[in-house]
């Protein structure tokens, strides 16, 4: 995965308040961790979500010469604007292996899907590979169109690229093809039986006698 | 429907529905979601209602998931009951939702179809929301 240059700014200012307003000015709040070094608060440019997972940046600290390699440790979004709040580095040497979660991508149409009406049932979507920062993929690709209803993927099955190792257990299942339910008759029935659904029953503390209201 | 097989006490406050979700704001299982835009209380009945508007649209195929659960008791006062005399008696269960919440997943098929789905549950809801695809884009 190519390398981002991305300039960042000292943060002098943290909290709450502080930091809302710096998000308000187009700006997101930071911190570069790790390495052996100091933690440093630092804010950036407003960041695109998308595509940030597993990539290395190097970090350039504004009016000075200094730049960092790093990687996204977390970043945290607020669920309903789906802006960035705040985003983790955590600095990184690149001759030093690391330990991340690679996104698994199902490529083709499963036999048991098309053919038998299995379902795709996708069990693994991130698998933690251990490998240089350089050499990270950015997917794992399973192809499951040979797969039949009741056949699935294991971890050992899987092939990487050179240099990169799984961290995970061989047996681990990523994908699975599953024999489609026929439950759908029973479901008129379940419907039927809301009406006789009591109340719960209460737990109750101490002498069972005493009243409760 | 869905209720608790067991509570500590048979009635709650209202309490109060600010701020965001704690938990529950990503797709987790599935591909696609369903995610609450607003506060609201989503009863037992809706869920119900809501869960089988999607079984029915995608058929056969697909894998639901529900990520809410009814846990808190809704009381009523009977008909032309007057005020006082306590509070009134567990009507229904409803789950607290905060602007955020995906409340229901879905996988295993087509987008287009998990759209039409996801939108035929959201008319049985009381709250405004929004489709979700994995990738965190909005649709």
């Amino acid at each position: 995965m190519e390398e981002l240059t991305i300039e960042v700014q000292k943060r002098e200012v943290t909290g709450d308040g502080p930091c809302r307003r710096l998000r308000q000015a187009g700006w997101v709040p930071g911190v570069v961790y790790g390495g052996g070094r100091d933690p440093m608060a630092i804010q950036i440019e407003m960041l695109a979500k998308g595509g940030a997972e597993n990539r290395v940046f190097l970090l350039k600290l504004a009016g000075t010469d200094k730049s960092r390699h790093t990687m996204i440790r977390d970043l945290q979004v607020d669920p309903v604007s789906r802006h960035v709040l705040h985003v983790d580095f955590q600095r990184v040497l690149m001759d030093a292996k690391v330990r991340v979660k690679v996104r698994v991508e199902v490529a083709g149409t499963a036999w048991g899907v098309k053919n038998e009406g299995g379902l795709l049932d996708f069990m693994s979507r991130e698998l933690e590979v251990e490998c240089l920062p350089g050499r990270i993929p950015e997917e794992i690709r399973v192809d499951v169109s040979e797969l039949r209803a009741g056949q699935h993927v294991r971890v050992a099955d899987l092939a990487l690229p050179e240099g990169v190792e799984f961290r995970e257990d061989p047996e681990r299942v990523v994908v699975a093809i599953a024999h489609s339910r026929v439950a759908e008759a029973a479901e008129p029935g379940a419907e039927g039986a809301e009406t006789a659904a009591a109340e719960p029953e209460v737990i109750r503390r101490g002498k069972a006698e005493t009243p409760e209201s | 429907m869905l209720m608790p097989k067991k509570v500590k006490f048979r009635k709650q406050h209202r309490g109060r529905r600010a701020g965001g979700t704690k938990g529950g704001e990503y797709i987790a299982f599935g591909d696609y979601g369903l995610q609450a835009v607003e506060p609201g209380w989503v009863t037992a009945r809706q869920i119900e209602a809501s869960r089988i508007a999607i079984t029915r649209h995608v058929k056969r195929g697909g894998k639901i998931w529900i990520r809410l659960f009814p846990d808190k008791p809704v009381t009523k006062k009977p008909l032309e009951t007057r005020m006082g005399k306590g509070k009134g008696n567990p009507e229904e269960w409803v789950a607290v939702v905060r602007p955020g919440r995906v409340m229901f997943e879905l996988e295993g098929v087509e987008e287009a179809v998990a759209a039409a789905a996801m939108r035929l549950a959201a008319h049985k809801l009381g709250i405004k929301t929004r489709f979700l695809s994995r990738h965190g884009e909005l649709k």
